[in-house]
């Protein structure tokens, strides 16, 4: 969503610029009693000075704005995930969420009769694992999460939540 | 332009468009006490106002689009600035007044690059085995920028090694370069490479 507002407001921008730079020259083309460059004025005028707001076409364009509107508040106004975490006693020091959670992935795949783990971080360092090992594995699953975040500093009131399933048997 | 600031940017553009819709929904269902479903959109009273400025009308409207186009530049060159400011600019040293007492033709001034700077720091940074890699941006102005450091860590690497040799790094830049950093953000990319394996 960053990377999407990022580019949604380097678009705005040229369209403002397109805007403003299109004003300018038809306020100039008007001064100089020229025909219209792009915007045809009177039939722009005639439309707009003829048109209600009983009518129907402005009943749709209101509801499309309003559910662009909607669309885009909802967008913003929802939790975005982080991009990093702080490591609370450490001023000015972050920890990359997704680089983190990739080496408690790599980690735990690493361990002999763990698969497949995925690990969910969210910024209060509340941390679900998932991975399919045997319950035995429980415990060796759980160290291993500790001591990798431990190594970045992880505070000690984080919380770790493991749910291991059972590897399906290929018959 | 940061990220918080790009959202609250669309936030905005969010709500306009949301109450520019729903006063429209509500004007054509009659239920906006200032316009009736029988008001045109475009007033006669507007045009009347527009022609009675004549020929202010179109200084006002070339204005108008002198701001929409520095608003749009300004909204693009910002999006290209992740980190809200500029990146620093070149130090520029002058000779100071006893050299030149001394040497009656000394009057001299060093420029040293900031590109070298950083450059220097990002060397000094991964000179320890627990980074492997470092970027390193400073904003504002000298001699006291802000720092914006991403190390990607080593296999294994604990940030409190870490967090030794980027303090001493630090505090041997500011030694050679004079330059402080008000502040210091630092981001640790963890590795998640495999261990090598030895036949």
């Amino acid at each position: 969503m960053r990377t999407f507002n990022r580019l949604a407001s380097l678009v705005l921008g040229i369209v403002l610029f397109v805007a403003g730079a299109l004003l300018i020259a038809e306020a100039v083309a008007l001064l100089l009693h020229r025909p219209p460059l792009l915007v045809p004025r009177d039939r722009w005028y005639q439309s707009l000075a003829g048109t209600s707001f009983g009518d129907r076409f402005v009943f749709a364009a209101a509801i499309a704005i309003t559910v662009v509107g909607v669309l885009v508040l909802a967008l913003q106004l929802r939790p975005w995930r982080p991009v990093r975490l702080k490591v609370p006693p450490y001023e000015g020091w972050h920890v990359q969420r997704h680089y983190a959670e990739r080496s408690v992935v790599s980690a735990l795949n690493r361990l002999s009769g763990v698969s497949k783990a995925k690990t969910r971080l969210n910024k209060r360092w509340r941390v679900r694992v998932r991975a399919a090992a045997h319950s035995t594995e429980h415990d060796l699953v759980a160290q291993t999460v500790n001591d990798q975040l431990r190594q970045l500093d992880a505070p000690d009131h984080m919380q770790v939540k493991i749910r291991l399933a059972r590897l399906r048997r290929v018959v | 332009m940061t990220d918080t600031a790009n959202r609250i940017l669309w936030i905005a553009v969010g709500l306009l468009l949301t109450i520019v819709g729903a006063i429209g929904i509500a004007t054509w269902f009659g239920r906006f006490p200032f316009l009736s479903p029988n008001d045109v959109v475009l007033d006669s009273s507007l045009v009347e106002l527009w022609h009675r400025f004549d020929p202010w009308n179109l200084i006002v409207a070339g204005c108008l689009g002198a701001v929409l186009i520095w608003f749009g530049l300004w909204l693009f060159t910002r999006q290209f600035r992740r980190r809200g400011s500029a990146s620093m600019a070149d130090l520029t040293v002058h000779g100071d007044q006893r050299a030149r007492e001394d040497t009656d033709k000394f009057d001299g001034h060093t420029t040293v690059r900031a590109r070298g700077l950083v450059h220097a720091l990002e060397r000094d940074l991964t000179s320890a085995r627990q980074i492997a890699k470092a970027s390193v941006t400073l904003t504002g102005t000298a001699p006291q920028p802000n720092a914006w450091l991403r190390l990607d860590l080593a296999r294994d690497a604990s940030l409190s090694e870490v967090r030794d040799h980027v303090g001493e790094a630090l505090t041997r830049f500011a030694t050679t370069s004079d330059i402080r950093p008000a502040t210091v953000d630092i981001t640790v990319r963890p590795s998640n490479s495999q261990p090598v394996r030895v036949r």
